[in-house]
């Protein structure tokens, strides 16, 4: 199986003796709050999900990743995980000092040792990150958002986050004992945020007939308005994957953080998150995690080719389609025949008549995945 | 000191002219556009590959891994 990102499985879940003693003596620690999202990314830390980090990055690894796409130790890492903190909550801190993390409601949820705090400008962040300012995009958005400092320092989970899908929500330690217990050694990971329309299962059946395993990742977590709620997504999927795939051929478990809207950066970041999970194969397809018009449909493949030492190996599939003269789900290296013989998959057609009521023809979507769809009132967020 | 003017660390390492000039005509049809991030990326292709050769580490013990699969017996991942 293939070894986690940086060589380590990280697991920074306290053992419970050691979680009891601090609890014991928490008014002795400075507190802050964190949101839920902020709270995703520690148990995605705490669970090695992000190995081999096991804390919000310092000031060096972030200019590393910023400027190299590498962390301070040379390992691939393509978007800083920080910590944001306002000038209030940064006054009475300083370095070395342990504090802990607490939801919004002071009950605790971590404890972090601050090894540093730090400034940051905002616009070479994004700059960076996302190869543009304008916040009209939502990545940007959110970091002119920010709060105006950054705390750096390793970080041990006491509480963990209530999963919104408690058993679809597998660790990587899990994944890795599962797969191995199902003697996959060749698992391919699909990343989505969308219900299955017949191109992705198309792509999703192409990779798996080369691999020994399918492993359905989505991404639950804050996105943005128009995108399909998160239980659309997993019920759609449980009815995919019961009438349509071999039962011991695909397994589904979620991945809890939000979309960055970071394209190319985020196929790589996606990547290295399945690759801890155990699966050595990722799908990339056309236009991976963008948003609008700010990436070229194939920068999150050609991205690649910087990371020869990445582990998992993508898989590229670029536009697919249903063409009426083969009778099957094509794309364009596979099928001759000219563009009126084609229905193409656009997601924002698919959106439109789903808003509409009515149902995708079975061209598009399969009928038992519309009808769940269509059971809510509202799919979208 | 704001974080944008600081400058990560280089090391320089010189190679000979003829063989740099080798690796820029390879590297025209690699998409790279800096020969100093191709020799990057060609150097660690090959710390990856020796590094590949070393054991891969299970990163369970095998107690760890019967109350794993006992949950996801429970979950219904398993059979
Ligand atoms: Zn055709």
């Amino acid at each position: 199986m293939i070894e986690p990102h940086g060589g380590t499985l990280i697991n920074k879940a306290l053992p419970q003796s050691e979680k009891k003693r601090i609890l014991n003596e928490i008014h002795e620690f400075n507190k802050i709050p964190v949101n839920i999202q902020k709270w995703k990314e520690i148990k995605n830390l705490s669970f090695g999900i992000f190995s081999p980090l096991g804390g919000f990055m310092n000031e060096n690894d972030v200019i590393n990743v910023l400027e190299h796409m590498y962390l301070e130790s040379d390992v691939a890492w393509p978007i800083p995980i920080v910590l944001d903190v306002s000038k209030e909550e940064v006054a009475n801190l300083k370095e070395d000092d342990s504090i802990i993390l607490t939801d919004m409601k002071d009950n605790p949820i971590a404890l972090l040792n601050i090894e540093s705090i730090y400034n940051y400008d905002k616009n070479y962040f994004a700059e960076k990150i996302f190869g543009t300012i304008d916040i009209s995009h939502p990545g940007v958005k959110k970091i002119k958002e920010q709060k105006e400092y950054l705390i750096g320092g390793e970080v041990f989970l006491i509480n963990e986050l209530n999963s919104p899908f408690p058993n679809l929500d597998l660790k990587p330690l899990e994944t890795r004992v599962l797969f191995k217990a199902k003697k996959w050694d060749r698992v391919v990971a699909f990343q989505t945020r969308n219900p299955p329309h017949l191109g992705h299962e198309y792509i999703q059946k192409a990779s798996l007939t080369f691999n020994d395993g399918l492993f359905i990742n989505p991404v639950i977590g804050r996105k943005k308005q128009g995108d399909f709620l998160d239980e659309v997504i997993i019920e759609s999927y449980k009815t995919l994957i019961k009438n349509y795939f071999p039962k011991n051929r695909v397994v589904m478990s979620i991945f809890e953080t939000e979309m960055r809207y970071a394209g190319p950066k985020e196929a790589i970041f996606h990547a290295i998150a399945r690759k801890n999970y155990g699966c050595d194969h990722i799908i990339i397809g056309r236009d991976h995690a963008g948003v609008g018009n700010f990436y070229k449909p194939y920068d999150a493949h050609e991205i690649f080719k910087n990371f020869p030492d990445l582990g998992i190996e993508p898989l590229f599939f670029r536009s697919f389609s249903k063409c009426a003269i083969c009778d099957s789900v094509v794309n364009d290296k596979i099928c001759p025949h000219p563009p009126d013989k084609h229905v193409f998959f656009s997601g924002t057609d698919i959106r439109d008549i789903l808003l509409s009521g009515k149902k995708p023809t079975p061209d598009i979507m399969r009928p038992e995945v519309a009808e769940v769809i269509l059971k809510y009132q509202n799919p979208f967020c | 000191m704001d974080i944008a003017e600081k400058k990560t660390d280089y090391e320089n390492i010189l190679i000979p002219n003829p063989l740099a000039e080798k690796l820029k005509n390879i590297m025209k049809d690699t998409g790279f556009s800096s020969i100093s991030n191709y020799i990057s990326s060609i150097l660690r292709q090959f710390i990856s590959a020796k590094d590949g050769e070393k054991n891969l580490k299970q990163a369970f013990s095998k107690e760890e891994e019967e109350s794993i699969k006992q949950r996801l017996i429970n979950l219904g991942y398993l059979e």
